[in-house]
């Protein structure tokens, strides 16, 4: 990961102007993404890991939305400091993106077809028959069945999990060589939810993107992502590969969610919870933001934030008592 | 097998049209079996095919006067059906040209209304630094009473056919302008748009591809009702005189003029009060219908 990133998110600020004053939704976050790599990142609603997948795609709503600090480096380039039409050209060639409602994400008065073959127009000079055998190879990629018949299906003709598969196809219509998946499976049925992850992993090593996968379903990244970066209240607690955040989480709110996920092993116990919620962005705690529902609090962490620290080779937790060793 | 993808090959099996053609969507249907639209469809077919098929129906020129044939009543008769008027020109001509002219300004309001109006909307919508102020400049133009605007700016510009399409358009496009940008700031937000966004589409691109073609049910509403608000307009500029010129025949200038015979000759007036009234309604049931169709919404919002 050293090497080069493809993707490397520096000191990342986000805000947004409200009526009560500018809170910060997305601060002072820091990532990298290795070529071909997928990371996940996790966090309850309101942590801000749509807002990182926004800040990054350049598509905040603005205003409220602002990026106030820090660097998007991909492939070297800061994306934040591109002029809008270059940055609109990397959308959708460079960096693709799907949502998490399959259902309304394709445009109801156009055919599929004609939705896939347009995203591949915009970003390429590709004549009208060339785009649409592409958008049939791209139907055929991700799944749907007889793609030569479907592509002139309106979206109200598919179900969610086939939609998602569209949206999929039209993502990476044009190989893109990041991914970036908010939610990706949150609005469909289980069954479906594994059918799309695995559609994901092949297309993934098929074609050897590097995926940025959002979701607050810690199953959704121990089954899918090679490393995994925790969010809590803005600011990212832990990050580190999924083996060892599993295993030896340090953080004790990665450590307290994954005790509220039931085990498929065993007697299933009482489910343990997170005892209270996340802090109102407008009255965050002045020290660790974790640390009012934290079991492990000491006086220390409510004095300043705690550094980050680098527990083992690759994994980094903000907690001051990190090191004590794991608690799940 | 999940359940949907089981759905799936057994609608493949099936054969299945490539398009379906407007005729057979369910939105046809439903107005086929609209009671007042087709009614409201036949009175405007019927005033379309007098102003189409006016070279054939007229007798003779509407502008010919013929002194010795003046006042004479309606009766059935091929030349005579609607009588003549104080200069004894013929009203059959003169109703059916004048057809010509209510619905050449109607269109020309709504053409205008749809490419401005849609524009302004459609911008003011999307681009949300501009709404302020374009909203703020409707808001001045709508606090006139409408026909009262339409009148200055007609008289200002001098009376003729294209002033009063013009002076109905800026009455208009204001109030087409609203629709379209509430509709607009409502598909704004839908995800579809922000995904068209994350492809890399740039702003016309999903004004013009993403967001006007989900805004058209409102849209064909108003300007059906602003087709009927138009040539009730056209009249009412013509007959005070600021519509168009005396050599071509209107309803309104009918009616003003017949005013003066109104206890001698009531059919002067009474006809093409009947063929604008026609027209109105005509529109207007149409109009309705669309409505019931196309955006159940906003029959709740009227009760």
């Amino acid at each position: 990961m050293a090497a080069q990133p493809l993707l490397s998110v520096r000191n990342l600020r986000t805000v947004f102007g409200t009526m009560q004053g500018e809170v910060t939704a997305v601060d002072d976050v820091s990532f990298d993404v290795a070529p071909g790599e997928v990371l996940g990142i996790v966090g309850e609603s309101g942590s801000g890991k749509s807002v990182t997948a926004l800040s990054i795609m350049g598509l905040l709503p603005q205003p409220p939305g602002r990026v106030a600090g820090g660097e998007i480096l991909f492939d070297g380039r800061d994306l934040l400091k591109l002029p809008k039409s270059q940055m609109r050209q990397m959308r959708g060639s460079a960096i693709g993106m799907i949502f998490q409602e399959p259902m309304t994400s394709l445009n109801p008065v156009f055919t599929i077809g004609d939705q896939i073959t347009e995203t591949i127009r915009v970003h390429e000079r590709i004549g009208a028959a060339a785009a649409r055998k592409r958008g049939i190879e791209m139907l055929e990629k991700v799944g749907i069945p007889s793609p030569q018949r479907r592509i002139d299906d309106f979206p109200h003709q598919l179900s969610g999990g086939m939609r998602q598969r569209v949206m999929i196809a039209m993502a990476l219509s044009c190989s893109p060589k990041l991914l970036l998946a908010d939610e990706p499976t949150t609005a469909l049925d289980v069954t479906i939810q594994a059918q799309i992850l695995d559609l994901l992993r092949d297309l993934q090593r098929e074609m050897g993107m590097a995926i940025v996968i959002i979701t607050h379903n810690m199953g959704v990244i121990a089954e899918f992502a090679d490393r995994v970066a925790v969010m809590y209240a803005g600011r990212i607690a832990e990050e580190g590969p999924v083996g060892r955040i599993f295993d030896a989480p340090t953080h004790p709110y990665t450590a307290g969610l994954l005790s509220s996920t039931p085990d498929l092993v065993g007697e299933v116990p009482r489910l343990r919870t997170i005892p209270g919620t996340l802090p109102s962005l407008y009255e965050l705690p002045p020290g660790c933001r974790f640390a009012p529902r934290c079991g492990r609090r000491v006086e220390a962490c409510e004095a300043g934030r705690p550094a980050t620290q680098e527990i083992a080779p690759g994994h980094f937790a903000a907690c001051i008592r990190a090191r004590e060793g794991a608690s799940a | 097998m999940p359940a949907s993808d089981t759905t799936m090959d057994a609608a493949d099996a099936l054969p299945k049209p490539r398009a379906t053609p407007f005729w057979r969507t369910p939105t046809f249907r439903r107005l086929v079996r609209h009671r007042s639209f087709m009614i409201g469809l036949a009175m405007f077919s019927f005033v379309v095919a007098l102003a189409v098929l006016a070279w054939w129906i007229a007798p003779n020129d509407p502008n010919r006067t013929a002194i010795r044939m003046r006042f004479r009543p309606p009766q059935l008769d091929r030349v005579l059906l609607l009588g003549t008027d104080n200069l004894g020109r013929n009203m059959l001509s003169r109703i059916v040209h004048g057809a010509q002219l209510s619905l050449l300004i109607g269109l020309g309001v709504v053409v205008l209304n749809s490419v401005f109006g849609v524009l302004l909307g459609a911008v003011a919508g999307y681009f949300r630094k501009l709404d302020g102020p374009m909203m703020r400049l409707a808001d001045a133009l709508m606090a006139f009473p409408s026909i009262l605007l339409a009148i200055g700016i007609a008289a200002a510009l001098g009376p003729s056919a294209w002033t009063a399409v013009i002076a109905l358009s800026v009455v208009y496009i204001p109030r087409t302008a609203r629709i379209v940008r509430a509709s607009v700031l409502v598909v704004r937000e839908m995800e579809f748009v922000q995904a068209a966004r994350a492809s890399g589409a740039g702003h016309w691109r999903i004004i013009s591809r993403h967001i006007m073609p989900n805004c058209m049910a409102p849209l064909i509403v108003q300007l059906s009702f602003i087709f009927a608000y138009a040539v009730l307009s056209e009249a009412v500029l013509s007959f005070l005189g600021l519509g168009a010129p005396p050599s071509i025949p209107s309803w309104g200038t009918m009616i003003s003029e017949g005013r003066t015979y109104i206890r001698e000759a009531a059919w002067l007036t009474i006809v093409p009060g009947c063929a604008i009234a026609l027209t109105v309604l005509g529109l207007n049931l149409m109009g309705d219908g669309l409505r019931d169709v196309l955006d159940p919404r906003l029959k709740i919002e009227q009760g």
